[in-house]
């Protein structure tokens, strides 16, 4: 049975892929994404304050080392078997190091769904895996650490849009206190609607991105669904050493398998833009995405369920 | 580039049937790891075997060039 959230997402490819003309203001793309962003962080940060677990910090270390690895897991399967250069191979490879934040939005989604608890500091491994593969990206690519530079961890890092709402609502969430739950029924209650709304766009966006696959293309497709099953692979084994909850184990899973295209696209414009960003935008938001929200997601919970009994 | 690319894809559709058979041991049912894992590889295979007669034909012309150049 398919959840309603995600039947969206569905409607959405099918509306692309039938020639619907759904008309989709870009501004309320932003304000959705914008709202789950906030959502995660505020949620997240009114958890870990009842919360709180004194290994976070040994987590935490653990999780940036698991960002830091990814990348080198598909930065060769690109140079090899894709003979990309070294840019777009670094490029990619970026990319699925991070994480995305709307499939993580539907893991959670299914998550409560089904009534499967998780552990409260999620949205904090989600804000920890953004950078190390921005980082370990750009290395590859350029073959240089010394890239690196003040500018780049000021602007990529610190002031990236997403990294800084999703912190800045995290500690909101942390401190805030009884007044964090006047805020409640806006980000909490309304999370699955707007989630629904968003994925919608994410469909028709990743309909599009299916439509502009060439015929030799192979590849690409091949490699955007080996390595979120790699990825997801991993990261299950993360969570396992971690003794991590049946929904935790899913969550680290879902973070391994997924792909940025928001964050990471927009870093990899400034510091890389001799890279093809329509490939890893085909890759990641045409292909990963709809395979982690589909059949990734659900496998990835069962398995979570499996192991963490 | 074109054998490369079809050994990934096959490595990436047995691992689609590996995960379709986890997928069935845990319950949940694999039928979307399977479909997918025959779409993929019927399509890498299509696509090697399209691109093999274009080289085929591109190599055959490069030698006809050459001789009629030689013949000249």
């Amino acid at each position: 049975m398919i959840d309603a959230v995600v039947a969206f997402f569905i409607l959405g490819i099918l509306a692309q892929l039938l020639g619907a003309k759904l008309s989709f203001p870009d501004g309320l793309y932003k304000t959705l994404s914008l709202f789950l962003m906030v959502a995660i962080g505020l949620k997240g940060g009114i958890a870990l304050q009842q919360h709180i677990d004194p290994a976070l910090l040994t987590m935490s270390l653990a999780v940036v080392a698991f960002g830091l690895l990814l990348p080198l897991v598909a930065y060769p399967l690109l140079r090899y078997f894709g003979q990309l250069d070294k840019i777009n191979a670094g490029a990619i490879a970026a990319h699925y190091g991070s994480v995305s934040v709307a499939t993580y939005a539907v893991a959670v989604a299914l998550l409560e769904a089904a009534n499967i608890a998780y552990e409260a500091y999620f949205p904090l491994f989600v804000v920890l895996l953004e950078m190390p593969a921005i980082v370990v990206g750009l290395v590859l690519a350029k073959g240089n650490i010394k890239v690196i530079n003040r500018t780049f961890v000021k602007k990529e890092l610190i002031a990236n849009q997403s990294i800084l709402i999703m912190v800045g609502s995290l500690i909101i969430g942390f401190v805030g206190g009884e007044s964090v739950q006047k805020l409640t029924p806006f980000f909490v209650e309304l999370f699955s609607g707007v989630l629904a709304l968003f994925l919608l766009k994410m469909g028709l966006v990743a309909g599009e991105q299916l439509g502009t696959l060439k015929k030799n293309s192979i590849f690409l497709i091949s490699f955007a669904i080996l390595m979120p099953m790699l990825g997801g692979l991993a990261g299950t084994g993360l969570g396992v050493i971690l003794g991590l909850s049946a929904g935790g184990l899913a969550l680290m899973a879902v973070l391994g398998a997924s792909a940025s295209y928001i964050a990471v696209p927009a870093a990899m414009k400034e510091s890389l833009p001799e890279a093809n960003a329509g490939m890893s935008i085909t890759a990641s938001l045409g292909i990963t995405f709809p395979f982690n929200v589909l059949l990734g997601v659900p496998f990835f919970i069962a398995l979570g369920q499996y192991l963490g009994a | 580039m074109a054998f490369k690319s079809l050994v990934l894809s096959l490595i990436t559709s047995l691992s689609l049937l590996a995960f379709s058979y986890l997928s069935n041991l845990l319950g949940h049912g694999g039928t979307g790891f399977i479909l997918l894992a025959v779409i993929l590889f019927t399509l890498s295979v299509f696509s090697v075997l399209k691109s093999s007669p274009n080289k085929a034909q591109k190599s055959q012309s490069t030698a006809q060039s050459s001789c009629l150049a030689e013949a000249k």
